[in-house]
């Protein structure tokens, strides 16, 4: 596959890293490396996969280059804060089109996953992030009941983790996991299905087999994931970004719906949201939590979002 | 959840999910104001709960808008704490902060630590945490605080002049 990747100025090791990234997934890149370079390759080549590094310094510049254009693949957004990304795709008109958005400064193997996804289409499953034959385990969501249960179950799964009773940080971790896998049950069961959208979440709920929602998760000794799947694909980017990136006012919470607030707050418990979306029917939100030896250094790392949007599983 | 309620305080414990009732979280701070004689603020104790979600968030701050009583939460948990910096709507009312938790970490023994702190004693009103730093000691050791306090504290500066005002 031909593409056109732009990067910023940066050390030239972690460029010829990045690079060959791309080559390793089976890109064919063509290189453009200042503003110029860009405009120009972007008129020349309209129909070639776009993929842009950038950092925050350059938003004005990245929100003319994506403004009109339809082959902007991804916007990657290097060293900086969530909150930048609605500012930089304001105006874009394409932004529903866009496969992907992620805070690029982890492993390299999150890029490499983050383009193999892209490159081969196949975007489904929280094995992407975990090590090969690590064991993930399932549970399917049709009441209340289950939705408990499987709160309490990852929460003990991560809080039994712990060598010796009393150490500080995977009863914390057990905690933030379960209120995370709590969220996004909440809105896959609530928020995507449109028979439920509305009704008193206080109230009992029975979820038939075409509405049944999946839980999953694993460990592989150094990255927890969790995801969480419904059966209705009606999850969109703009939605995703105005959320997660608490770019909303939020002073006003009591006139809300909670499904706002509870991906925000999934976002606050997780290094990592990656949303996979076959458009009406199933959407994906997988979770991956870094457990730090310390809460302090988990908060410290960087967060990363990613949208995709995908016809094959 | 569970909700005790004794003379001019209640204390929660469970869960605060969307099966929590609103109108009876309304009640149970109206009781423990008839209690008190309908004097001084209602505490309101959420250390010893152990999850909470978005509706259950929700369910408290409906009920709060509703609540024209003063308050007072006391013994904040890190959550709670965790959450006054990005959701305003927990200051609605005549409402003051008079303790909050921070964990330490002792790399010691690997253990975490939590102290109670008083908003406007131990933790002064400022214009920004980043700079912002706590020591505790324990059997000798430093400990350092294992939480980013510029974010964790910036609700007291979001809520300054309210709260100072409350303090006077």
């Amino acid at each position: 596959m031909n593409a056109i990747v732009y990067l910023p100025k940066m050390e030239s090791i972690r460029k010829r890293n990045f690079l060959s990234l791309f080559i390793s997934v089976g890109f064919k890149y063509q290189l453009c490396e200042d503003e110029n370079a860009l405009v120009h390759q972007l008129k020349v080549y309209e129909n070639v996969e776009c993929f842009l590094f950038f950092n925050e310094q350059e938003i004005s510049f990245i929100q003319k280059v994506i403004r009109g254009k339809s082959n902007i693949s991804a916007v990657l957004l290097m060293e900086s804060s969530l909150a930048t990304i609605p500012s930089v795709l304001d105006g874009s008109d394409s932004i529903e089109e866009l496969t992907g958005i992620t805070g690029i400064d982890q492993e390299p193997q999150d890029l490499v996953t983050f383009l193999n996804k892209y490159n081969f289409g196949k975007v489904f499953g929280l094995e992407y992030y975990l090590r090969h034959g690590t064991p993930v385990t399932e549970r399917i969501i049709r009441n209340r009941k289950d939705k408990k249960d499987a709160t309490k179950a990852i929460t003990e799964f991560v809080t039994s983790m712990e060598s010796e009773p009393g150490l500080s940080t995977f009863s914390d971790y057990g905690q933030k996991i379960g209120i995370a896998l709590d969220e996004l049950l909440l809105n896959a069961i609530f928020s995507a299905n449109p028979r439920l959208k509305i009704a008193d979440r206080a109230l009992e709920f029975q979820l038939s087999e075409e509405e049944d929602v999946l839980a999953r998760w694993g460990f592989d000794g150094v990255n927890f994931a969790l995801s969480v799947t419904d059966k209705f694909g009606t999850l969109d980017f703009r939605t995703v970004l105005k959320y997660v990136t608490n770019s909303i006012p939020l002073g006003s919470f009591v006139k809300r719906s909670s499904g706002g607030l509870g991906l925000f707050s999934t976002m606050t418990k997780v290094n990592q949201l990656i949303v996979n979306v076959e458009e009406h029917k199933r959407t994906e939100i997988v979770g991956l939590i870094r457990l730090e030896k310390r809460l302090k250094d988990f908060s410290n790392i960087q967060k990363s979002l990613q949208f995709f949007k995908s016809g094959s599983s | 959840m569970d909700i005790l309620v004794s003379e001019g305080k209640l204390e929660f414990s469970g869960e605060l999910d969307e099966t929590t009732s609103e109108q009876s979280l309304i009640d149970c701070v109206m009781q423990a104001w008839d209690s008190s004689n309908r004097q001084g603020r209602v505490e309101l104790d959420f250390s010893q709960v152990k999850h909470a979600n978005s509706c259950g968030l929700m369910r408290w701050i409906c009920a709060l808008g509703q609540i024209k009583i003063p308050l007072v939460y006391v013994r904040c948990p890190v959550w709670l704490v965790e959450n006054f910096s990005v959701i305003p709507d927990f200051f609605t009312g005549d409402i003051f902060v008079r303790d909050i938790y921070v964990i330490f970490y002792s790399s010691k023994d690997q253990r975490k630590h939590e102290f109670l702190y008083k908003v406007g004693e131990d933790l002064p009103f400022l214009e920004s945490y980043d700079e912002f730093n706590l020591v505790a000691y324990v059997e000798g050791e430093t400990l350092e605080v294992d939480l980013e306090l510029g974010s964790y504290l910036s609700f007291l500066t979001e809520n300054r002049a309210k709260l100072e005002k409350m303090r006077l």
